[in-house]
């Protein structure tokens, strides 16, 4: 027993020592790992919302075309029998125009709960980046071992005060404050042992799926985005066959035509904004990646996570005038 | 059909559409000339938007090809934040044991038990 008592402070010690040892994060690598998590938040949603837009873009062109269907007359010289077979094919050809409008819509919206749907990952990995590195824990152990310190002290104060000692006679002054300090020296480096291991873990196996979202993401937004001009030309092309056929343009119509206008430029926008943020992402997981590899204290924060949150911010920012907007 | 040869196509059937807009511009077209030229320029929209949406499926696709292992992931990282959670509940235990015990022998040794 006396044996075990003089080899006790060394085997705490040396426990404490190894742990201290392995590759803990350091308080920087820590709060860049939050900061990256906390950037990324709302990206997901952002791809999703340009196709939303080119949906809206679908339906809307095809219900401005439908106005520009004519009822076939009788100035042209049609005999009356064709007349009237022709005027109910133009209203059916009216009724199916009507229903593409609406299937397209829906075909669009599909692809964008998909593309939601897929990109979830990004969530799920960061939300659970944010519980790994949630120092609650380790703050709580903190706590826990000073009260537990001051419990421990005050016990050996009145076991002092009666005169007690242990059998072997041991100092009972160390007992509270090196006990209390055993627990959260060993419980708090098994904890931060166990959460370097884990952060560094999903860092690198979550990234390969996110350069492949990022790659689909921007190959999906540079097509949209370069559609500008042609769907420009699609608008002007409505407008004035719109004018051709009928020698007039209604306010309403000119006001309709306007609002696609803004939906068509809001795609563009959104569209770049995606690229921006989405290869902003890439890069600044790309550093966290580098930065964990190795135990040491950032100098400065990781430039990337810094424009990576700009870009987030703004694409959201963007997002929300046009979600008011429309 | 590859994502590359669907973008080419998009890129005809677009042009196509073009030109068949500027041609139904005309003022010397009768209505059903026009309509005519209208219901073309409705199909070759109509292929253009299916042709879009078949762009936008292909990356999708590829994008859910990685689910199984993104679920997997996902359910390994769960595991991992509920054992590390665990491992600090049973931190925080021992604690309050050692607590409990340190009680015990403060108020054993007041009322002369040690």
């Amino acid at each position: 027993m006396t044996h075990f008592h003089s080899i006790r402070p060394w085997l705490i010690c040396s426990v404490l020592l190894s742990l201290s040892g392995c590759a803990v994060l350091t308080e920087s690598q820590i709060e860049e790992t939050n900061r990256f998590a906390k950037a990324t938040d709302g990206f997901a949603a952002l791809p999703g919302a340009v196709i939303d837009h080119q949906a809206s873009f679908e339906k809307n062109l095809r219900l401005l075309e439908m106005s520009n269907q004519v009822l076939p007359g009788h100035h042209e010289g049609t005999e009356e029998g064709n007349i009237k077979e022709a005027r109910t094919q133009a209203v059916e050809k009216v009724h199916k125009q009507y229903l593409a409008a609406q299937e397209f819509y829906a075909l669009f919206k599909k692809d964008q709960a998909r593309l939601e749907q897929s990109l979830q990952f990004i969530n799920t990995y960061t939300k659970g980046l944010k519980t790994l590195i949630a120092t609650d824990d380790i703050d709580e152990l903190n706590k826990q071992a000073e009260s537990l310190g001051n419990s421990l002290d005050k016990a050996v104060d009145q076991l002092k005060t009666l005169g007690i000692k242990t059998k072997e006679g041991t100092d009972l002054g160390i007992v509270g404050s090196a006990t209390a300090g055993a627990v959260r020296g060993i419980g708090g480096l098994v904890l931060s042992y166990h959460q370097a291991r884990y952060v560094k873990e999903f860092t690198a196996a979550y990234h390969p799926h996110i350069e492949a979202a990022d790659k689909a993401i921007t190959k999906m937004m540079t097509t949209l985005a370069s559609r500008k001009e042609t769907n420009d030309r699609a608008i002007t092309s409505f407008l004035q066959t719109h004018f051709v056929t009928y020698h007039h343009l209604t306010t309403s119509t000119v006001l309709a035509t306007d609002q696609q206008t803004q939906i068509n430029n809001n795609i563009a926008t959104s569209a770049q904004a995606v690229i921006t943020a989405s290869n902003a992402l890439v890069k600044a997981h790309n550093s966290l990646v580098d930065e964990l590899k190795t135990r040491h204290t950032l100098k400065t924060t990781i430039e990337t996570i810094t424009v990576l949150a700009g870009h987030v911010e703004a694409g959201l920012a963007l997002k929300q005038k046009l979600d008011k907007a429309s | 059909m590859a994502n590359t040869e669907r973008l080419n196509a998009l890129r005809k059937v677009t042009l196509a559409r073009e030109e068949v807009g500027k041609t139904r511009t005309n003022p010397g077209l009768t209505d059903t000339q026009r309509n005519l030229v209208n219901d073309t320029y409705t199909a070759f929209l109509d292929t253009e938007s299916t042709l879009l949406h078949e762009v936008l499926q292909d990356e999708i696709v590829a994008l859910t090809s990685h689910a199984d292992a993104l679920a997997k992931l996902a359910s390994r990282l769960q595991r991992s934040t509920e054992s590390l959670k665990k491992l600090g509940a049973t931190v925080k235990t021992i604690a309050n044991v050692i607590g409990v015990l340190a009680e015990i022998i403060a108020k054993a040794a007041s009322v002369g038990l040690l």
